[in-house]
């Protein structure tokens, strides 16, 4: 059983507890547990690189000052939190500059960071930590039949690439039993904060991905990030209003997905708090094999 | 480095500087203006300026047509324009360091709520820590209420029953950890263009 | 002894930091200095005369020059003096510009620097002796190893001049890449008809030995010496009996992607490899043959006439010896595949400009139709520039002939299908050769559409009707400065060039350096093009870097012309930097036999002593610093010559 560090982000403890949840749960299954590091602050996301480059940095030192004092590994779940973790601890090897910034700045507080905790995805730790072998053989429902389109989001290939080869969920997907569709907007931005800010351009960055899930027939769209999460699911109802289309497609975690077909249970997994029914499509998989 | 005599203006020049001292920030001079990032970023088709006008201004030295442009808010910070140079310019940065002066200057194209988001958004992370989205989205939309209407009201019921809105969110303990980091850069004066002190 | 020192003011370089006028002074206070001068150019004529004169006036047997690097102009000086009847090695640079004004800033230390460095040189020059440069007899036959144009024009030029020219190509064919173009710009002359008479040349030059489907394995020796040797691969098939019909090819069941072709059609596993193929014979690949893999069949031998199938035949080795090698070895095009964001290898309607060349081909796999994988024609068509090139993720450099290539590409699609739409994606458009923008200019009068902006991507999912079905091309035109989305059929990629697949073992086998970005290394940017830094191997072509068919043409006649130079002359000269063995002093002990990387020391069978191969002596003095009993030394770099100069920095 591993222990990960883990650092959840402002939106897994808020809207998007099920990523959390659904991360626990399949963590029981294929042997980690999550820690989370003790009084961490929020990573900024994007917003704050846009006051304050200097305090991003900063914010995100401390919490890997925290984060070093258990361990030297840090896993996120969300992109954002991956994106500003690791490019912060990246810049601290790279950059003289910001390493005396960071330096003194957490010297004043009390803290101390020696560079070397590494920030990984929680899907490259599903992806490296587990042979592919020992993980299909926790699949106890396989997802027969069912084409899941696998939507990586931004941050995690750029602009610190996960050690991942580019079809990892596609992966996860064939071990689950389950079809991948040909996604080639698979890590094309989902809008970010613009869905919210700026509707009017944001909602046609989630149409653009939602039309390709349609049209390569994908019943179930799976995200490594709770903001492509929100917007891609969230607001299906606006881009129908806005373009006049029928969009309708679940939107899960790849925990949720990985633990259904592991055989953890809908509640544990959090599955059925989602707006579009990620559970009813999940369960045609059973019926199928019947 | 190039300093253009017929420059808008001095008072700005310390973008440019900045801009400079960005890893790798003088590459903007081998930009071949290819267009690939246009190409690449997903929200060019809604710019005035595509990115790689921006690159193009900012090595002009137009600072001010750069801040103004509606461009820098709409970038959403994905990365793909940076991985598609062929010069290796990391343009997401640049838009960033754009983006810091914006708010800094307050100077702003008006269809950009982007610094108010981002305004607000740090303004939590600064008290408490972290961040409660219901809060944010609520404070943003005092300055902009339409955005409220994008979602039908009843998703935010449904939001509510799921379970999923969280009224009250925890607060980071040892806030003064932070608030001692900042602080610092405060009274040392840090700032990232000047000139090696290290 | 009686020592001349010049001190050069090289303009400003050494004398804005070093006061010569003191140096001067200092260097006529030294032993055995005769006279000394300061000048402003000693390299130019009347520097050169100043030495001159004081050799005749003084009848001086020592020369120093202070001046820049040996490197620029040892041999300068060294001429110079020989001219004025010195032996050329009484002399002695000493680097005050290299080694002191450019690299000190205070003027005091550099002067001082300077005053050593004289003063060193001349004690050296003090213990010289007049020295010969050795010569080696070179053989008059050239190894020409790639066979493409310009291995080709290289060869025939060679052996036109009597020379014998060994010609190895490692592909079953000669032509290279030429041989599988289809028109050429600017002319649009058809490749093959211009190529295949140069082709069959080769095999009708007396001159020339053509091993064709062999590769070099190793090569020893020196320039004016090599040993090369040589295997030719195994053809199954006997060159001498087979008459190039063909009927084995016909009756084969064995079928593999056809590598002329660029992997758009098949051949079968025993196959000649196009119809203008030099020699034009079959070979056959065993991993497609059936009875190689499984055993059975051995149909081509029944029908084989001429009874030329040979399923025993065996790798021939062979050993040349030549004077002069000349590596024509090519390039290798880009992996289109590395270019992910445009989906070749995903799309079938996304070529390169290479599968396009064989589509245009008439002999290609679409018989010159210029089709789409469904075999429908083009309505629209997406010509993209720079694949691969002007990249930092993949190659800096702008491979050069891509931009031409997609014009004539343009060109001949509105030429083949009238009515097509035609859009040409450049960053920059180069035409800089003889008639190219002139065919540029005809090419956009004939209505392709040139934009200026580099394609971010290639998808086929529409986001509006009239894209359904196409592939779609996202691109900035940065004239206009908007972004757009075209819809194409086809998308051509003009990818760029490489150095070879095996480029970096031919640079290994013959000892030839490589440029960072993977060509050869030429002896110098400007001036010495075809020369490498190792005597005796020259280069031509596109292995030295990426251009058209006009210089590789150019090229290869330069780099025989070197080659001819050398040979015409019947020998080369060696520096005089030999090991020279004391007998008396040595003891028989061998150590510095096994330290030689020439192969250069030999044991005398009779007197039990170390002896010296003067023709392989490269002078690198490890045997010097190794013997025990001091019993070597190295003319021209004698330990005692070295020791005064050591006393001189020193003193």
């Amino acid at each position: 059983m591993k222990t990960l560090q883990f650092f959840p982000g402002c939106s897994l403890l808020g809207f998007n507890e099920a990523y959390y949840k659904s991360a626990i749960a399949l963590g029981k299954i294929i042997g980690y547990q999550l820690e989370e590091i003790d009084d961490w602050n929020c990573c900024g996301a994007t917003a704050y690189f846009s006051i304050s480059e200097e305090r991003t940095f900063l914010a995100n030192a401390r919490n890997l000052a925290i984060a070093q004092r258990n361990a030297d590994e840090l896993t996120v779940a969300c992109g954002a939190c991956y994106a500003s973790l690791s490019k912060t601890a990246r810049y601290y090897t790279q950059s003289r500059k910001l390493k005396f910034l960071m330096d003194s700045a957490l010297k004043e507080a009390g803290m101390v960071y020696d560079g070397k905790v590494i920030v990984r995805h929680l899907l490259e730790v599903v992806f490296n930590e587990y042979p592919k072998g020992e993980l299909a053989a926790k699949v106890v429902r396989p997802l027969k039949g069912i084409k899941i389109a696998p939507y990586y989001g931004c941050m995690i290939f750029r602009p610190i690439p996960a050690p991942i080869p580019r079809d990892a969920l596609e992966q996860l997907i064939q071990l689950s039993g389950a079809i991948p569709v040909d996604f080639s907007a698979k890590d094309k931005c989902c809008g970010g904060m613009l869905v919210n800010n700026r509707p009017d351009v944001g909602l046609e960055l989630v149409r653009n991905l939602l039309s390709e899930a349609q049209m390569k027939e994908a019943q179930l769209i799976i995200t490594t990030c709770p903001l492509c999460q929100i917007n891609l699911e969230l607001y299906q109802g606006a881009v129908n209003r806005k373009y006049d289309t029928e969009f309708k497609i679940p939107v899960i975690y790849f925990t949720q997905m990985l633990g259904y077909a592991m055989g953890a249970s809908p509640e544990e997994l959090r599955l059925g708090t989602e707006l579009i029914s990620g559970l009813d499509v999940l369960k045609k998989a059973e019926v199928a094999k019947a | 480095m190039p300093e253009a005599s017929w420059w808008e203006s001095k008072e700005l020049s310390f973008v440019y500087e900045r801009i400079l001292s960005l890893a790798e920030g003088n590459r903007i001079f081998e930009c071949i203006q290819c267009g690939t990032c246009g190409g690449a970023c997903p929200v060019s088709f809604a710019m005035d300026r595509t990115p790689r006008q921006v690159i193009n201004l900012v090595r002009s030295g137009r600072m001010e047509e750069a801040l103004k442009s509606e461009s820098i808010w709409l970038c959403a910070s994905c990365y793909n324009c940076a991985a598609e140079c062929p010069a290796g310019i990391k343009i997401t940065d640049v838009m960033y360091t754009l983006k810091v002066a914006s708010t800094e200057l307050g100077i702003h194209h008006k269809n950009s709520l982007g610094p108010v988001f981002a305004k607000t958004l740090v303004s939590q992370l600064e008290s408490g820590g972290r961040i409660a989205e219901v809060q944010l989205i609520l404070r943003v939309a005092v300055h902009k209420l339409g955005l409220l209407t994008t979602l039908n009201p009843v998703i935010y019921l449904k939001l509510f029953m799921a379970g999923r809105v969280k009224l009250r969110g925890e607060k980071v303990k040892r806030m003064e950890e932070l608030k001692k980091m900042n602080g610092w850069l405060i009274a040392s004066s840090f700032s990232l263009e000047e000139k090696d002190r290290v | 002894m009686k020592i001349g020192v010049y001190i050069c003011h090289c303009g400003t370089n050494i004398a804005g930091v070093v006061n010569v006028k003191e140096v001067t002074e200092y260097a006529s206070s030294l032993p055995n200095v005769a006279v000394a001068r300061d000048y402003k150019y000693m390299c130019s004529e009347p520097g050169q005369n100043l030495i001159g004169d004081d050799i005749r006036q003084y009848g001086l047997d020592g020369v120093v020059v202070a001046a820049c690097s040996p490197t620029m102009h040892e041999p300068t000086f060294q001429t110079a003096v020989s001219r004025a009847g010195m032996n050329p090695y009484m002399f002695q640079m000493a680097s005050i510009r290299e080694h002191v004004s450019w690299v000190t800033v205070d003027p005091e230390e550099a002067t001082e620097k300077a005053k050593k460095l004289v003063e060193a040189a001349a004690a050296r020059v003090s213990l010289q002796e007049p020295l010969a440069k050795r010569r080696i007899p070179v053989r008059q036959s050239v190894l020409v190893v790639g066979g493409g144009i310009a291995g080709i024009e290289a060869a025939l030029k060679c052996a036109d001049a009597g020379k014998k020219v060994y010609l190895v190509e490692k592909e079953p064919s000669i032509g290279g890449h030429m041989a599988m173009f289809d028109k050429t710009f600017p002319t649009l002359d058809c490749s093959q008809c211009i190529l295949t008479p140069k082709m069959v040349e080769v095999v009708r030059n007396e001159n020339i030995e053509l091993l064709d489907y062999s590769e070099v394995e190793e090569i020893s020796g020196h320039v004016g010496d090599f040993k090369v040797s040589v295997v030719r691969k195994p053809r199954y098939v006997d060159s001498t009996k087979c008459t190039g019909c063909g009927i084995c090819s016909t009756k084969c069941p064995g079928k593999a992607p056809d590598e002329f072709n660029m992997g758009m059609s098949k051949r079968k596993a025993i196959y000649i490899p196009f119809p203008q193929a030099v020699p034009l014979k079959a070979l056959i690949d065993r991993d497609s043959c059936l009875y190689y893999q499984k055993g059975i069949c051995k149909v081509c031998a029944k029908f084989c006439t001429a009874g030329a199938i040979d399923f025993d035949q065996e790798p021939d080795h062979l050993s040349l010896e030549v004077g002069a090698v000349i590596l024509a070895t090519g390039f290798k095009p880009f992996d289109a595949r590395r270019a992910r964001e445009y989906g070749y290898g995903k799309y079938p309607n996304v070529i390169t400009s290479l599968e396009f060349e064989r589509m245009t081909s008439s002999s290609g796999p679409t018989g010159g139709k210029l089709v789409l994988k469904d075999g429908r024609e083009p309505e629209s068509v997406a010509i993209i520039h720079c694949v691969g090139s002007r990249n930092v993720n993949d190659n800096l450099y702008c491979s050069k002939i891509c931009c031409m290539q997609s014009l004539k590409h343009a060109h001949l699609l509105k030429e083949h299908i009238p009515g097509v739409t035609v859009y040409d994606f450049f960053i920059d458009l180069r035409a800089a050769g003889k008639g190219y923008e002139e065919f540029y200019r005809r090419v956009m009068g004939e209505g392709t559409i040139m934009i200026r902006g580099r394609p971010a991507l290639i998808t086929d999912v529409p986001s509006a009707p009239v894209e359904k079905g196409k592939l779609v091309v996202v691109a900035e035109d940065t004239i206009l400065s908007t972004v757009q989305r075209y819809p194409v059929d086809m998308a051509i990629l003009s990818i760029g060039l490489e150095a070879g697949e095996d480029a970096k073992e031919l640079a290994r086998t013959f000892t030839c350096s490589r440029t960072a970005d993977g060509f050869f290394l030429e002896k110098h940017p400007k001036l010495a093009p075809v020369s490498t830094p190792t005597a005796g191997v020259f280069i031509a072509g596109a292995c030295q870097g990426p251009k058209d068919i006009p210089d590789s043409v150019a090229q290869a006649a330069a780099a025989a012309a070197e080659a001819l130079a050398m040979m015409g002359k019947g020998y080369f000269e060696l520096e005089p930097y030999v090991a020279r063995v004391t007998e008396e002093l040595c003891s028989g002990c061998g150590v510095c036999l096994n330290l030689c990387a020439y192969n250069a020391l030999e044991k005398d069978p009779q007197t039990g002593l170390t002896k010296v191969v003067e023709a392989l002596c490269q002078g690198c003095g490890a045997c010097v610093a190794a013997c025990p009993s001091n019993a070597l030394d190295l003319d021209g770099f004698k330990t005692k010559q070295v020791a005064a100069e050591l006393e001189g920095i020193l003193a």
